[in-house]
C-alpha cells in the first residue's frame, strides 16, 4: 500500500514529497532522495523554498515566550570573543581623512588659511589621538569582557570535565578512527548508570557548517541517535552523552557525518567506530 | 540601535556577514521570543528550548556568511535551523509533545508582554501574530493537523498516515493544500509590508 519512492523513482512520486520536504515531515533516506532529485530538477527549488517560506509562517504562529537574560548574555560573550578574534588576527587601520568634508568651507576663509590649516592639523590631531584612544580602550574593554566570559565558560567545561575524569566509578570505553579518520581516536565515559556521560574525542576535522558530527550506540537491530557535536580548530570535541538506556545493551560505538541537524540513522561516513566488547571498562 | 530597527531581517543579515554585531544583536532582540516561544512549542521544556535558543544564536552568528538572502527569508532560515535543532533535542527527550492550549498561549503572550519589549515593536508583532493565528486556525483541521504533526511534533509522512488512520497520499495532498494556503498569506503579508 505504502510505495516507498525508491521502488518508483519517478518525478511524480518526489514531486509529491515536496510538502512533506518542506515541513521536515521526511525519513533521512526520503530527504536524500528528494535532494537528489532537487538537484537534477532545479527548475523546482523555487516551488520548495515557496513551501519552506510558507512552512515558516506555523513558526511566526506559536506566541512568544521570554528567554532568561543569560542566553543573550552567552550569545553576545560569543560573538565579542569571535570578533576579538578577528580584530587581533586583522591589520589595525584607522583613517584620520577628516578635513575632505570641510574643504568647502575652508577655502571661503582663504584670508585666515594659514591659520585655519594650523588649526585644523592641531584639532585633526587631537583628534585622532582621541579617536585612538576611544578605540583602544574599547578593544581592551571588549577583550576583557570576551576573556571574561571565556574564561568562565572554560572553568564551568572544566570543571564539568574534571569531575568525570577524578570519578573512580565511571566507564571508559575507547573508540578509534576508521579508514575514513584514521589518527582520531576518543573516549566515552559514563556514569555508574551506564547511560550519562562524555564523549572527548581528538584529531577529527572540523565539518563545513552544513555538516556535523552524530555520535552512535549500535546494537546489532539498530543506530541510537546519541547526539551531535562539533569539533573546534584544536581538533578536539566534547558531547555530553545521555543515553535512553544503558550501554551494556549496545554492542558499538560510532561517529559519522551527518547534514546539519543530523539524521536519524547515519546516512553519511562512519569515521569513528569501536565495539563495546574491546574496549577497556572502568 | 534605533536606526537598526528600521533595518529589514535581511538588510541586518548582511550587516552581521560584515561583522557588524550590532545588527546581530538587533535580530537577537527582534526574535529571540519569538524563537524561544516556537522551540518550545516543540520541546515543551523551558530549560531545554534556553539552552537550544543560546546554541541556535550562536550557530547563526557562527554562520552568518552562509546565509544567502537570494534563497531564503531570513526567517525561514533561522527557523528551519531552530526546527531541526529542537526536533533533534524531542527525539532524544522521546517525548511528544501535547498541544499547546490556546489560553495556555496567550498566557505565553502575556508574559511576554510584560518582560517590557518596545511598544511599537510590541503591537506590530500582536498583529502579525493575530493574522498568523487567524490563518492557520482557518486551516481545515485535518490539514492543520497534518502540517503541525510534520512541523512541531517531527513526525514523518508514515508515522503521520499511521496516527491519523489515512492513506500517504492523503497526507501528501493535504500537505500541500494547507501550504498552498499559508504561502497565500504570505504574499499577502508581503504586500502589505511593501
Amino acid at each position: 500500500m505504502n510505495k516507498s519512492p525508491s521502488s518508483t523513482n519517478n518525478f511524480r512520486d518526489i514531486d509529491a514529497l515536496l510538502p512533506l520536504y518542506a515541513l521536515g515531515g521526511l525519513s533521512a533516506a526520503e530527504m536524500a532522495q528528494v535532494e537528489a532529485f532537487l538537484a537534477q530538477h532545479p527548475e523546482k527549488q523555487a516551488e520548495v523554498e515557496a513551501m519552506s517560506d510558507a512552512a515558516s509562517l506555523l513558526a511566526e504562529a506559536v506566541p512568544d515566550l521570554e528567554p532568561p537574560s543569560h542566553v543573550k548574555t552567552a550569545v553576545i560573550g560569543h560573538v565579542q570573543r569571535s570578533a576579538v578574534k578577528e580584530v587581533s588576527s586583522r591589520p589595525k587601520v584607522i583613517s584620520t581623512d577628516l578635513s575632505s568634508s570641510k574643504k568647502g568651507w575652508v577655502s571661503r576663509f582663504s584670508v585666515f588659511r594659514p591659520l585655519v590649516a594650523l588649526a585644523s592639523v592641531g584639532a585633526m590631531a587631537v583628534l585622532a589621538l582621541s579617536v585612538v584612544q576611544v578605540v583602544s580602550l574599547q578593544r581592551q574593554m571588549d577583550t576583557l569582557q570576551g576573556q571574561n566570559t571565556a574564561l568562565s565558560q572554560s572553568l564551568v567545561d572544566q570543571g564539568w570535565l574534571i569531575s568525570y575524569l577524578l570519578d573512580d566509578e565511571v566507564d571508559k570505553f575507547s573508540i578509534a578512527g576508521t579508514e575514513g579518520s584514521p589518527g582520531s581516536s576518543g573516549q566515552l565515559l559514563l556514569r555508574e548508570n551506564g547511560a550519562d556521560g562524555i564523549l572527548l574525542v581528538s584529531d577529527l576535522s572540523p565539518l563545513a557548517a552544513d555538516q556535523t558530527y552524530q555520535f552512535w550506540a549500535i546494537n546489532s537491530e539498530t543506530a541510537v541517535d546519541a547526539g551531535l557535536f562539533t569539533i573546534g580548530e584544536d581538533g578536539i570535541g566534547i558531547l555530553r552523552v545521555d543515553l535512553d538506556e544503558p550501554i551494556e545493551n549496545f554492542e558499538a560505538i560510532g561517529v559519522s557525518i551527518e547534514p546539519a541537524g543530523g539524521s536519524s540513522e547515519p546516512t553519511g561516513e562512519i569515521v569513528m567506530l569501536s565495539e563495546l566488547e574491546q574496549n577497556t571498562g572502568r | 540601535m534605533n536606526q537598526l530597527r528600521t533595518l529589514s531581517d535581511e538588510q541586518l543579515m548582511s550587516r552581521t556577514a560584515a561583522g557588524d554585531e550590532a545588527a546581530f544583536e538587533q535580530l537577537y532582540d527582534r526574535y529571540a521570543a519569538k524563537v524561544m516561544g516556537f522551540i518550545y512549542k516543540i520541546v515543551q521544556d523551558q530549560g531545554a528550548a534556553a539552552e537550544i535558543l543560546q546554541e541556535l544564536f550562536i550557530r547563526l552568528w557562527d554562520r552568518r556568511k552562509q546565509y544567502n538572502s537570494s534563497k531564503a527569508r531570513f526567517t525561514t532560515w533561522m527557523f528551519g535551523i531552530a526546527r531541526n535543532m529542537a526536533i533533534d533535542r524531542l527525539r532524544r527527550m522521546k517525548r511528544r509533545p501535547a498541544p499547546v492550549e490556546s489560553e495556555a498561549e496567550m498566557e505565553q503572550m502575556e508574559r511576554a508582554a510584560d518582560a517590557g519589549q518596545n511598544v511599537a515593536q510590541e503591537v506590530s508583532n500582536r498583529l502579525r501574530y493575530q493574522q498568523l493565528t487567524t490563518a492557520v486556525q482557518a486551516l481545515p483541521e485535518d490539514q492543520r493537523r497534518v502540517i503541525e504533526q510534520a512541523y512541531f511534533g517531527g513526525l514523518t509522512r508514515q508515522e503521520i498516515a499511521t496516527t491519523m488512520n489515512i492513506p500517504l497520499g492523503t497526507v501528501h495532498s493535504r500537505a500541500r493544500l494547507a501550504l498552498k494556503k499559508l504561502g497565500q498569506l504570505l504574499e499577502e503579508l508581503q504586500g502589505e509590508h511593501e
